[in-house]
């Protein structure tokens, strides 16, 4: 097994967390070239619970859910501050293994994603590792089956695993992305928009799978969807041109904000 | 529109008038025994027989080392081009040069490779000449590793469209999943791009298959002397290899009164072959790469 070095300890008070937190974030500032796009935002994902982050486009908080897997490093230009620490681990420490990271901290994109491969080949993917030998196809199918299953996609794909991924229906295909994430085994699961290419069945449907994953993972989703947000998620963060207007329990965000944008914008005013 | 229009008619009128010449003069000099003989020694002048076993084999000879080289060096160079371009200044100029490697005609690399595998030191490439100690420079494997520069840049152009069109939330999703550059590289754009380099090796092919100039600086030409008998035995392929031989198109050259021959029957033959051998060939990949297509699977 690799020996990595244990990536440091944030050593900021307030940058480690407890043990209903599973993420935290303090001071997080992202900037692209001159452009600043988030101002300092702290904010926590609590352990098995799901976290709605909602606001009008471009306020930052798909740049957020980026930092929380460092997938924010393919863009070139993008620099930070700040600490992001995940069982207080710092993230952005340079002892951090990326892969094993971004393993802990899975993401489901908006537009569903699947490699041109077949149903098993997408999950197999994320379950082998870079090990000389590839695992044999039947040593891996019970933890396929299992993924697929959580994901609630099996019973309608058990019959033909080897069928192309893209061959599935758009929602079908989000859900192989949810299982391909879940193959890797997070602890945390990054959504971007999940249910925005989808119709309001398919919708309903992932809703209810993210719903049951809160039994082993925590979900950071973002949505433009308010009633979405209000359904699933029990803590929801409002961003607004790049800072973190509002944070709290969803019905409290949703019933009595404190702030008036986040009222103007839940009520539907603006965005 | 109607120029436009005229121009596609004009163009496949003419390939159908030469594939059509070329069937008219050709199919009835070829039958199963002309590809399955030797040219016979000397006939080429007076016209009487032989076949063009050898001329066959060689094609297939500086195909395959050619491709061999090729290939691994084109496929990385792509993705050098497209996924690394690090540093960009070092990037620009592998750009330019692969544009100039298109350029440069096939008769200079001849004469570069005469010179360069001519060294003593590289007699084991070709054979010795005896008088001077240098290497003769004329081999099928010399011809190959020549052919390989020409057979490249195709090879690097269409890999490189090839993998821009992988498109690039692919790239993302093996990230998120973990998986660092070289696996994403190796299991996702690659095998994305795979059509297009299947072209790209395609366009190799017919550019080391329709290549004269080095086959015959290279090579030697030599439809005269055919190979020795038994050259396929496993003792006998390295001297094979690194001796001197012929293909289809030193071959045409040769037998036809443009060259060197008096037989146009058997030039018209050949070249009868080496077409249909360029259309089957891209029908078979053709057919390959869509049917890896729509399987999209690669268990």
């Amino acid at each position: 097994m690799e020996t990595r070095k244990k990536p440091k300890k944030a050593h900021a008070a307030d940058a480690v967390t407890r043990p209903d937190e599973v993420m935290r974030a303090t001071g997080w500032m992202v900037r692209f070239g001159s452009k600043q796009v988030l101002n300092g935002i702290d904010l926590v994902v609590n352990r098995n619970k799901v976290l709605a982050l909602i606001g009008p486009s471009g306020c930052g908080k798909t740049t957020f859910l980026r930092s929380l897997n460092r997938l924010l490093e393919l863009a070139p230009t993008a620099q930070h501050e700040g600490t992001i620490v995940l069982d207080d681990e710092d993230i952005y420490d340079a002892d951090q293994d990326l892969n094993v990271l971004r393993r802990r901290v899975g993401m489901v994109f908006q537009q569903p994603n699947p490699f041109p491969m077949s149903i098993f080949d997408n999950v197999a993917f994320a379950i082998r590792e870079q090990a000389r030998r590839r695992p044999r196809p039947a040593a891996i199918a019970p933890r396929v089956e299992e993924v697929l299953r959580r994901a609630g996609l099996w019973d309608e794909v058990k019959d033909n695993l080897s069928r192309s991924a893209q061959s599935l229906s758009g929602g079908q295909q989000q859900r192989l992305c949810i299982a391909r994430t879940l193959a890797a085994d997070p602890e945390v699961i990054l959504m971007d928009e999940p249910c925005s290419a989808l119709d309001p069945r398919s919708t309903a449907r992932i809703e209810e799978t993210i719903r049951e994953l809160r039994s082993d993972v925590s979900v950071v989703i973002v949505t433009h969807n308010m009633q979405q947000a209000r359904r699933v998620s029990d803590q929801t963060g409002f961003f607004l041109n790049g800072d973190l207007v509002e944070y709290g329990d969803t019905e409290r965000v949703f019933t009595a904000p404190t702030s008036k944008e986040t009222a103007d914008y839940v009520a539907g005013a603006f965005g | 529109m109607l120029l436009a229009w005229a121009t596609g008619l004009a163009l496949c009128g003419t390939i159908a008038t030469m594939v059509g010449w070329l069937a008219y003069n050709g199919i009835g000099n070829v039958s199963w025994d002309f590809l399955t003989t030797s040219p016979a020694p000397g006939s080429l002048q007076s016209g009487v027989s032989g076949g063009i076993l050898d001329p066959l084999v060689g094609s297939l000879f500086v195909v395959v080392i050619g491709i061999a080289f090729a290939f691994p060096l084109g496929v990385g160079t792509a993705i050098f081009l497209t996924e690394y371009r690090r540093p960009s200044w070092f990037a620009r100029i592998v750009d330019t040069t692969v544009d100039m490697i298109f350029g440069v005609p096939s008769v200079v690399f001849a004469m570069f490779g005469l010179a360069v595998f001519g060294a003593s030191y590289l007699t084991f490439l070709s054979g010795e000449v005896s008088t001077s100690g240098q290497a003769t420079a004329v081999s099928f494997i010399v011809s190959g590793l020549m052919l390989a520069l020409i057979a490249f840049p195709p090879i690097v152009r269409a890999t490189e469209s090839a993998i821009r069109t992988v498109p690039n939330h692919q790239r993302e999703a093996a990230y998120a999943l973990g998986k660092g550059k070289l696996t994403t590289i190796r299991r996702i754009v690659v095998p994305g791009a795979r059509p297009g380099i299947i072209t790209g090796v395609m366009l190799g092919v017919g550019r080391i298959v329709g290549d004269t100039a080095i086959a015959i600086v290279l090579l030697g030409g030599t439809v005269l002397e055919p190979m020795a008998h038994g050259w396929w035995h496993p003792d006998q392929i390295t001297n094979t290899l690194r001796g001197s031989g012929s293909t289809l198109t030193t071959y045409i050259l040769y037998a036809s009164p443009a060259g060197e021959g008096n037989t146009a029957g058997k030039a018209y033959g050949a070249a009868l072959v080496l077409m249909v051998m360029i259309l089957v060939l891209n029908g078979i990949v053709r057919k390959v790469s869509g049917v890896r297509l729509k399987k999209g699977s690669s268990r």
